[in-house]
């Protein structure tokens, strides 16, 4: 039997056991996956920017900002072709199942330490494209993708109204009126839950108040759940509020639109939208 | 049939006639509270209500079984929480926390007398009165990451699994001293299976690799201390992490909708039988001896379905080749009975039974 035989018929899958080792695939560094190469930038000081966001290092990365702005790189570049960008990737590899959770919490702390600085040296608030209001449904205390979902939406440059969780659907109400937001986050974990939105839906109806959407997710909300209701969209990823809130500014889409295109919207295949 | 002896054949994987159709997870619906009178949050803190509640979908639906408590916080609640109760159609939550660090956590002397555990306990015994040898009697309790994320807040745990390993570390251990003190009290008045659910471990919130090298050790820990049938639930998309779930030595792995029964089937198979190397759980190859439980959507289905659609899903599910049909996670309290029992009918239906 040839060695390209047997090897086929042994199950490579235990041999390392014996050495109480086990194989867990290659280890890459997160700059080398073929995507992110496209996506980081080249020059300097942009990719030191983009790679202490995308290594997750706060404090690299509030270095590196500083230095750039001392040299008196523009904060509007450094958050756009830097931060961003590091961003962007880090959001890549977690629809590639490389990153998770923690890391785009964390990714997510070193951008946001960084715009804050930047924001500094501008005197204002980047330029606002538009008010958003992100509410966790009434009775839900899980506010971590809500939390996430702010994060994004003001790293795109959006004044994120964050009303934290468990809000009264009253309080919803109160918020439209007075921010009159371009779009709205509204995220539950619980089944329970997410019978919510609907519910702010009507209340929104019956003070004669519209939104063009509000983007509806989280642990338990299904799309079918909320394509039964009105003004909502089904938001399948965090990251993916500010391309639909850019899709409502830009290009004035409504829930119609946004429910019809998602997946051209947010730029990337959606199982749950095909 | 006799329920009991047919789902405890199955999850000692023994062939049986007629899968049996059992809910791991909080079953408490307002509708049945309504008709047995057993509310909550009353069921949540007396005995007799939540024996009452507890089995009131075998009585109702044909559950094959009963199930108690409702939450996940009773645990938390006996380590010195604040828990939210209130209200009958929201399940109880966490609402502060006194601990600030992994090393503040200590289970307090009186741990198993605080608290709903001692309500817990009663219930079971309660139900093994009423119900002696016919109904299996499932206890759910709170798997050991899931009860550090509710004494240290979920969100922070999850930072520290990249940020702090020994904050993770020691929280973990802390809180699993307090799941194995709790097992061992649970073990003591003998239900028939005992349910860990632990969906803070779900790829949803930490790295696979992580729940393997952190999660898993602990949970194969509490395995061994728990001394009826288990079953582990982790809702989300616990796809890749099925093969570990059922290489920890439970009986019975649970998972939801997301998950594809037919290829977790297949990953069982790959998770082969367990050793232990170095104080390291290492598969040896061969067939893991796991049960697939579940996975009924409680979020489409059987929340906002009709009877018809859930009948349709559990056929889907015995055709893959679910081993236990059960909802996917716990039922939505405004889960109409109908629809519970749809589930017992569907798999009748799928039996010609």
């Amino acid at each position: 039997m040839s060695y390209e035989e047997l090897e086929n018929e042994i199950d490579q899958s235990f041999v390392a056991v014996r050495y109480n080792v086990e194989i867990e695939g290659p280890a890459i560094k997160p700059d080398e996956d073929p995507d992110v190469v496209n996506i980081l930038p080249t020059d300097e000081p942009y990719r030191a920017i983009a790679l202490a966001v995308l290594y997750e290092d706060r404090d690299a990365s509030l270095t590196n900002v500083k230095k750039a702005l001392d040299e008196g790189v523009s904060p509007i570049d450094v958050i756009n072709n830097g931060l961003m960008k590091g961003m962007d990737a880090v959001s890549l590899l977690y629809t590639k199942g490389f990153y998770f959770l923690p890391d785009l919490m964390l990714a997510g702390d070193g951008m946001m330490e960084g715009v804050k600085e930047c924001e500094q040296v501008l005197g204002h608030k980047s330029e606002t494209k538009g008010t958003v209001v992100s509410f966790v449904a009434e009775g839900d205390p899980h506010d971590i993708g809500k939390n996430l979902v702010v994060m994004f939406l003001r790293a795109n440059g959006y004044e994120a109204i964050d009303m934290g969780r468990d809000v009264p659907t009253a309080d919803v109400v109160e918020a439209v009126k007075e921010h009159k937001p371009i779009f709205m986050t509204g995220t539950a974990l619980m089944t329970t839950t997410m019978t919510v939105f609907p519910k702010v839906v009507k209340a929104l109806q019956k003070e004669g108040l519209e939104v063009p959407a509000i983007g509806c997710g989280g642990g338990a909300v299904r799309r079918d759940f909320v394509e039964s209701f009105p003004m909502s969209v089904y938001g399948v990823e965090a990251y993916h509020a500010p391309k639909l809130a850019d899709a409502i500014v830009k290009d004035k889409k409504t829930w119609k639109g946004l429910r019809k295109e998602y997946s051209d919207i947010v730029g990337e295949f959606v199982s749950e939208y095909s | 049939m006799n329920l009991k002896n047919n789902l405890l054949k199955v999850l000692s994987g023994e062939e049986v006639d007629v899968t049996p159709v059992v809910s791991v997870t909080q079953i408490g619906v307002v509708e049945a509270m309504e008709k047995t009178g057993a509310f909550w949050p009353e069921a949540h803190t007396d005995a007799e209500k939540m024996a009452k509640l507890g089995s009131s979908l075998y009585e109702l639906a044909g559950l094959e079984c009963a199930k108690i408590p409702f939450c996940l916080t009773v645990e938390a609640e006996a380590m010195g929480c604040k828990v939210d109760l209130e209200g009958n159609d929201k399940t109880p939550e966490v609402s502060e926390t006194p601990f600030k660090s992994g090393n503040d956590i200590t289970v307090p002397a009186d741990f198993l007398s605080s608290g709903r555990i001692p309500v817990v306990l009663e219930a079971v015994e309660k139900l093994k009165e009423e119900y002696a040898d016919n109904l299996p009697i499932i206890v759910g309790m709170t798997g050991p990451f899931t009860l550090a994320g509710h004494l240290l807040g979920v969100e922070n745990l999850v930072r520290y699994m990249k940020t702090s390993p020994n904050e993770v570390e020691a929280a973990l251990e802390n809180s699993l001293d307090a799941c194995m003190d709790y097992a061992e009290a649970l073990s003591e008045v003998k239900p028939d299976v005992i349910c860990v659910a632990d969906p803070t471990a779900a790829p949803e919130l930490i790295d696979p690799l992580q729940f393997k090298s952190v999660v898993k050790p602990r949970l194969e820990d509490l395995a061994n201390t728990i001394k009826t049938k288990k079953v582990l639930h982790i809702c989300g998309s616990t796809q890749p992490i099925i093969r570990d779930m059922a290489s920890i030595g439970y009986d019975g792995i649970s998972v939801e909708e997301k998950v594809d029964i037919a290829r977790a089937k297949q990953d069982v198979e790959k998770g082969g039988k367990i050793m232990r190397v170095g104080g390291k759980t290492m598969s040896i190859g061969g067939d893991s001896s796991s049960k697939i439980v579940g996975n009924i959507s409680t979020t489409q289905t059987l929340f906002t379905g009709s009877p018809e659609e859930v009948k349709a899903e559990v056929k889907r599910a015995l055709e893959a080749g679910v081993d236990i049909v059960a909802p996917g996670c716990g039922l939505a309290p405004r889960s109409p009975i109908e629809n519970i029992k749809a589930m017992v009918e569907g798999r009748n239906e799928f039996y010609n039974i």
